[in-house]
């Protein structure tokens, strides 16, 4: 009986880690949504996403998520008129990423919703199992 | 005869067990509440008639009829099947779809959980309660 418990901790905590993945990798496009190539016809920082899948985990047989890749957005870069930037090309274009600031609070208000969840699912499974080693008191 | 044989014991942990077998299938809900087409499991309810029945049908099959004289088997039998007895499949109802193919909503979750948790804790007060009951018989203080 315990040992569902401890499956269902396992499950939680893989879910916590794969939220904070996620959560670590919207920061990265956060802090880089500005970041410009170097030189004239360099391309600049492409936004990163997650993508995940569920793992059985072979020893507990608990059911867990992992992250499965973390890609690349293929989506296009903005062009912005920008002549006095030393990445601007000829026509004073510069290309910034892909990023969406909107597109990334969004993801990552999810993000924290989900992990928040999770470790809500993690404290129950530990009072459960609390309250049921307080019968040998 | 041991004390802990009595259907009140058995059908205790039998809840205790059901909860907690739920308890695992919501934490899998809400890790994988994300996933794009991941569909919501669920436990059926508790069943008290039929945990009832479980607990004194012995592991041959036969069914007990005295609780307190006729309990025989032998603790190296193991019952057949899934360890809890408590098969998950798709929930019955969703509150939501979600426009990634998923339906697994995690305020539903919650409350299933919090639902659990209440369960979980009655059958161990009850167990608890129940203990204290055989303690106070077999105490030689009077």
């Amino acid at each position: 009986m315990s040992n569902d418990l401890f499956r269902a901790l396992g499950t939680s905590a893989s879910g916590l880690q794969a939220q904070s993945t996620r959560l670590r990798v919207i920061a990265e496009n956060m802090a880089n949504a500005d970041t410009t190539g170097a030189a004239p016809g360099e391309a600049p920082y492409r936004r990163k996403t997650v993508t995940f899948q569920s793992v059985l985990d072979e020893e507990s047989g608990a059911e867990r998520v992992a992250v499965e890749q973390i890609a690349e957005d293929p989506s296009p870069f903005r062009e912005v008129y920008e002549p006095g930037n030393p990445a601007a090309d000829a026509r004073g274009y510069v290309l910034k990423p892909n990023v969406n600031a909107l597109v990334e609070m969004v993801d990552m208000r999810e993000a924290s919703r989900s992990y928040e969840a999770n470790l809500k699912t993690l404290e129950t499974s530990r009072d459960m199992l609390q309250h049921a080693l307080d019968l040998l008191r | 005869m041991s004390f802990l044989d009595v259907d009140f014991f058995t059908v205790a942990l039998q809840r205790m067990r059901h909860a907690v077998a739920r308890q695992q299938v919501i934490a899998r809900n809400v890790a994988n509440a994300d996933m794009p087409g991941a569909r919501a499991y669920d436990i059926g309810s508790f069943d008290f008639a039929r945990e009832l029945e479980r607990a004194r049908t012995q592991h041959d099959g036969a069914v007990r009829q005295d609780p307190a004289l006729l309990w025989c088997t032998r603790p190296g039998h193991m019952a057949a099947g899934d360890e809890s007895g408590f098969a998950a499949g798709p929930a019955q109802e969703s509150w939501d779809e979600l426009p990634r193919g998923g339906d697994i909503a995690l305020e539903q979750q919650m409350l299933a959980m919090t639902e659990t948790k209440l369960q979980h804790d009655s059958a161990l007060a009850y167990y608890r309660k129940a203990a204290e009951l055989v303690r106070t018989a077999t105490s030689t203080k009077i």
